[in-house]
């Protein structure tokens, strides 16, 4: 009688290492719920209120969204820490439809039907702004040429050629694809002092796979400055210029690249 | 084991050196002045009944009208959209939208409830794929126009850095031709040329109206008595406040930038000098004092300069003038006659009508009088008044094909000349500030 309970018991411990190994072995991508910053603005033909009421309820409701949002990513890290397991995706929905139906209750109004509340949530497919990565720029072909390059037998023979030296030539070619994709935004105020270092990572084909802001010559908070970086970050990252034209047997040489973003000659 | 030890540091510091490269360093001097590529989708509703599908289309041509006036975008035309509105109502999918080379799009979600709107706007930054906007809002049925302005002003901040001008109204001197004369009146609008109101009714002259920095008041000039007299209007209840006659007024007042003063030019005995009048006692104070002719007086954004336009040097030129100090400097330098200085409220550019060889110009300067840039000419050209984030010009040419006269709008840029329409000729414009409602 106790054997089939043993064996029983056997079978489900396996079943459930099976599943705690597999998410192991292929770790699933962390989605924090989209941030969705909403101001009130009621606007009249006399002129726009900023609905004060509203406004608290809402930042108290945000303060509750964030400490739980906070709460749920150290259960998981912690559960990612001690027992490897990835974040369920289980996890991640009960916080999203929390904090959409709390934000949804708060709006909510008896002349909207159920019907109309539900087709408003979110699917499952919605991914986190944040959490748009390199990942998202490189398809399975050229995912496959990074693991070749990372894993090539002739990696002595590679290295040779990668390592060569760049020249002036290369770089001035790259600097005219590159100027070709910036639109500048020259009007705005002192735009002639707002610089950009941008920090981009490529792949031998020559497309940029990430881009982020490594630098700027005004705090990235300044409206004129974020406009401008941003113009950078779409010039990098834009058709026109991926992939960049690049000697690929200097791949060494650009595999990161420093871009500096200066508008003080054009406009001057 | 101290060998260990030295052997294992020196491979660390090894592998260290070997997979620490430096990055390669470019620099990227130059890029183009084009137009960023937008696509506003009509917003996605629950509910689709004809009150709401009409709302929905309105704020959509509203807000596509807006931005294209701006010069700074490229609007895509909707049949062109891969991904219909109610595809994008929780997130758009960037691929379909990058073979069109759109950079930035807009969606959102319009929801009636009793009498009004709830309406959400997203806007996406299409190449970085990343939600880059949100923004909620409750209008009343009939305050759409506004809000299609608000929402265009928060894209406009958004992507550009500058703050938004599309909910702003232009003050103006209405033209209409009746029998053989020319009914001049005091008009406002809004600036894509709707909701246009008179605030004189024609019967005699009206010149020269300017908002006061609050926006609540509009000073003008009116010949009632054949004298020219100073009016302050008040936009929200239309009560008239006579401020004085000024017989020998050169040039029409303009407000301090803290609203209690007026600042003119006033000729006695031939000598036109600037003089200010406080609004509260009607005091006057003569502001400078010589034998020639200086007038169109205008202050700084800050209220501690102003501009003006005197022949003391022999031909009419730009001059700035320290009002604590009292120094004065000559900012222009250039051939032919330079009046009607305006600063713009960012304080770093000084806008000019500059007339030179048979010709008008519209130009700029900055405010030290170096780097002149002339941006538009034409028969007539003439003053200029800046937007409220100081980027577009607004200004009246005198059309000679037509016979009349127009609002025309510029970039500080030079780029971007367009008509501001309106029904009759229309002339002397002012721009307001921003929430002028």
């Amino acid at each position: 009688m106790k054997k089939p309970i043993l064996i029983s018991s056997v079978m489900h411990i396996v079943v459930l290492l099976f599943f705690v190994g597999v998410n192991f072995i292929y770790p699933k991508k962390i989605e924090v719920p989209p941030r969705v910053v909403l101001d009130v603005a009621i606007i009249t033909d006399k002129g726009v209120k900023a609905k004060k009421s509203n406004v608290k309820q809402q930042k108290k409701q945000k303060r509750k969204i964030v400490k739980k949002a906070v709460k749920h990513r150290k259960i998981v890290k912690k559960k990612i820490v001690k027992k490897n397991i990835s974040r369920k995706p289980k996890i991640k929905l009960n916080a999203q439809k929390k904090i959409k139906s709390s934000t949804i209750k708060q709006n909510k109004n008896k002349t909207i039907s159920k019907k109309v509340l539900k087709d408003l949530k979110p699917k499952k497919t919605i991914v986190s702004d944040s959490n748009v990565k390199k990942n998202t720029f490189i398809n399975k072909k050229e995912s496959k040429i990074i693991n070749q390059v990372k894993h090539s037998p002739n990696k002595s023979k590679n290295t040779q050629k990668l390592s060569q030296k760049i020249t002036k030539d290369d770089l001035l070619a790259l600097r005219n694809q590159i100027k070709q994709c910036w639109k500048v935004p020259a009007g705005i105020s002192n735009a002639s002092n707002l610089v950009t270092k941008v920090k981009v990572e490529l792949i031998p084909t020559g497309k940029v796979i990430n881009a982020e802001i490594y630098q700027t010559s005004v705090s990235i908070s300044n409206h004129f400055m974020q406009a401008m970086s941003e113009s950078a970050l779409r010039a990098i990252l834009s058709d026109s210029c991926n992939p960049l034209k690049l000697p690929k047997n200097k791949y060494k040489q650009w595999k990161n690249i420093i871009i500096t973003f200066d508008p003080k000659q054009m406009l001057n | 084991m101290k060998k260990l030890y030295l052997l294992i540091i020196t491979l660390c510091s090894f592998t260290f050196n070997i997979s620490h490269s430096e990055p390669l360093e470019i620099s990227i001097t130059e890029g183009e002045v084009k137009k960023t590529n937008i696509a506003i989708s009509e917003f996605y509703t629950p509910l689709n009944n004809d009150k709401t599908a009409d709302i929905i289309q309105k704020i959509n041509s509203v807000m596509n009208n807006d931005l294209t006036s701006s010069g700074l975008f490229q609007i895509y035309d909707k049949q062109s959209f891969m991904q219909k509105p109610n595809e994008m109502r929780f997130r758009p999918k960037f691929a379909d939208w990058r073979p069109l080379n759109v950079e930035i799009l807009v969606t959102g979600k319009v929801i009636p409830i009793d009498n009004k709107f709830k309406i959400e706007m997203y806007v996406w930054d299409i190449i970085r794929q990343k939600q880059i906007f949100s923004k909620r809002y409750m209008i009343g049925g009939n305050a759409w126009r506004r809000l299609s302005h608000l929402m265009s002003d928060d894209i406009y901040t958004r992507v550009t850095g500058e703050t938004g001008y599309f909910d702003s109204r232009v003050l103006f001197v209405s033209e209409q031709k009746k029998e053989n004369r020319k009914l001049k009146k005091i008009a406002i609008m809004d600036l894509d040329g709707e909701n246009i109101k008179y605030i004189t009714d024609g019967k005699y002259i009206a010149l020269t109206p300017r908002f006061s920095p609050d926006k609540k008041h509009i000073a003008y000039m009116s010949y009632k008595k054949g004298i020219p007299a100073v009016y302050l209007h008040n936009i929200r209840n239309g009560k008239v406040k006579f401020l004085g006659e000024f017989k020998n007024m050169t040039y029409a007042p303009r407000f301090s930038p803290d609203g209690e003063k007026l600042i003119f030019s006033y000729a006695i005995s031939g000598r036109s000098n600037i003089w200010s009048m406080d609004i509260t006692n009607s005091k006057f104070k003569q502001i400078t004092n010589n034998d020639h002719i200086d007038t169109s007086p205008a202050y700084s954004p800050d209220g501690k300069n102003i501009v003006f336009t005197s022949n003391r040097d022999g031909s009419p030129q730009i001059y700035i003038m320290n009002l604590s100090s009292g120094k004065v400097k000559r900012l222009t330098t250039g051939d032919g006659s330079y009046t009607t200085p305006v600063v713009s409220p960012r304080g770093d550019l000084i806008a000019f009508t500059k007339q030179s060889n048979g010709k008008f110009y519209i130009g700029v300067m900055n405010i030290d009088g170096t780097g002149e840039r002339l941006i538009s000419n034409s028969f007539l050209d003439e003053g200029p008044s800046f937007a409220p984030n100081g980027r577009t010009l607004i200004f009246f040419r005198n059309d000679i094909e037509l016979g009349k006269t127009k609002l025309m709008s510029i970039d500080i840029t030079g780029y971007n000349l367009r008509e501001i329409k309106t029904p009759h000729g229309a002339s002397d414009p002012n721009w307001s500030g921003l929430n002028t409602r």
